[in-house]
């Protein structure tokens, strides 16, 4: 896969609106992640000979890609975070990390966490919705600030299931 | 009123308290501890945290209204889908008021009003696990007999007020378990275009030419439609369209 070939995958990746792509081959493996955000992050490593730098400029409007490239070289040493969950927010509302303003935070970064055990609250259309966690870690970061408007899909945690 | 509790399994278990914080927190704790069946419902003749949106209190006279909680576990619903819970119950109080001869409308996105006042407050807290809805809790606090509101409610009506009759909280409680289970099942049926219909044809102002606020501006304009995510849409007078999420946009 040559630079053309994924100025072109990112393109249509755009044209598409998912939100994540990932193929991989037998010496390269890409990500590509859109966000609804009004700026464009970029962060690729990969040795020679692909150009990282050079990445074209999305064409799409208002939409910020950030693409990941990782060689599957011998030992690459792959970033720490693969190894970490995202916990994404299922619908757009307001993030709560705790159920009233006097209570305590749900979790903290540190924390380890059982499979069901609550992380936050999103509000949507005067629903509370409970978001329990899927699978049993420790908290690593929160990603999202308490009482902020988020996106759908938007990170808002990550853990370590390990 | 036919007070015989009709129901398969809404308010088959029916927990009644003189007195709790919260309807709903109860029906949560009680949850935590041990296997409650769906449809379960809690009651209380008085909250002591009058239980509103982000604080709002709501006072109620002990054993004049009925304040209730009902568990439903709508795992059935795609989380995207996840409003037509509230329009389900909102309609069900509506046509409870309804038969009753009292012509309830549902304010966006799930008060009860008649006329201008307020009737009945519905708040709903669910728990999701990935793309799985676990359970739904739906608080209920319905002004049946009460005829003096503390001041600073802003426009609350009774039943009482409405008719001028005295109604047993209970059989109220039975009917109200009816028409909430008929509402639940026709979403358990994936009836969803039944619900949103008939959702748009109970709203308040619906179709009608009124004044909004925002944080920016206020303006004219007409509700047309309610969006799967709960997005109240209005078209203005100049014909623009616009959608709003909740707390963004106030009905003046």
């Amino acid at each position: 896969m040559n630079l053309k070939d994924i100025e072109a995958l990112i393109k249509f990746v755009q044209k598409t609106g998912v939100s994540e792509v990932s193929i991989e081959q037998t010496d390269l493996k890409i990500t590509i992640k859109t966000h609804a955000a009004p700026q464009q992050v970029i962060q690729a490593s990969l040795p020679a000979p692909v150009m990282a730098h050079a990445a074209p400029a999305p064409s799409a409007p208002a939409v910020a890609t950030s693409v990941s490239v990782q060689a599957e070289a011998p030992k690459a040493k792959g970033s720490d975070e693969s190894k970490y969950i995202t916990v994404k927010s299922p619908m757009i509302g307001t993030f709560y990390r705790s159920s009233t303003p006097d209570k305590p935070v749900f979790v903290n970064v540190g924390d380890e966490i059982k499979q069901g055990k609550v992380l936050c609250i999103i509000e949507a259309m005067k629903l509370f919705n409970e978001i329990e966690s899927e699978v049993t870690g420790k908290i690593v970061k929160v990603l999202a600030d308490n009482s902020t408007p988020v996106e759908y899909d938007q990170p808002l945690f990550l853990v370590d299931p390990s | 009123m036919d007070k015989e509790l009709t129901t398969l399994f809404t308010g088959r278990k029916l927990i009644k308290l003189a007195e709790t914080g919260s309807t709903n927190r109860f029906l949560n704790d009680l949850i935590q501890h041990e296997t409650v069946p769906e449809g379960t419902v809690v009651t209380a003749d008085y909250q002591t945290v009058g239980q509103g949106l982000g604080g709002t209190a709501w006072f109620s006279e002990p054993g004049s209204n009925l304040l209730m909680s009902v568990l439903f576990r709508p795992d059935f619903l795609p989380v995207p889908k996840i409003y037509l819970i509230s329009k389900a119950i909102a309609l069900a109080i509506k046509d409870f008021l309804n038969d009753q001869g009292i012509p309830a409308k549902i304010k966006w996105p799930n008060d009860i009003y008649v006329d201008d006042n307020k009737i009945c407050g519905v708040l709903i807290e669910n728990s999701l696990r990935g793309s799985q809805v676990l359970q739904s809790v739906c608080g209920i606090g319905l002004n049946v007999n009460q005829q003096i509101f503390p001041p600073g409610i802003p426009n609350p009506v009774s039943m009482k007020m409405i008719t001028g009759k005295t109604y047993s909280v209970d059989e109220c409680l039975a009917v109200l378990c009816r028409q909430l289970e008929k509402r639940y099942l026709q979403i358990k049926s994936q009836n969803f275009n039944h619900i949103n219909n008939d959702y748009l044809k109970s709203l308040f102002r619906f179709f009608e030419m009124k004044c909004f606020e925002t944080a920016a501006e206020k303006f004219n304009a007409q509700i047309i439609d309610v969006e799967d995510d709960g997005r109240l849409v209005l078209k203005k007078e100049n014909g623009t369209i616009q959608r709003f999420v909740f707390k963004e946009i106030r009905f003046l």
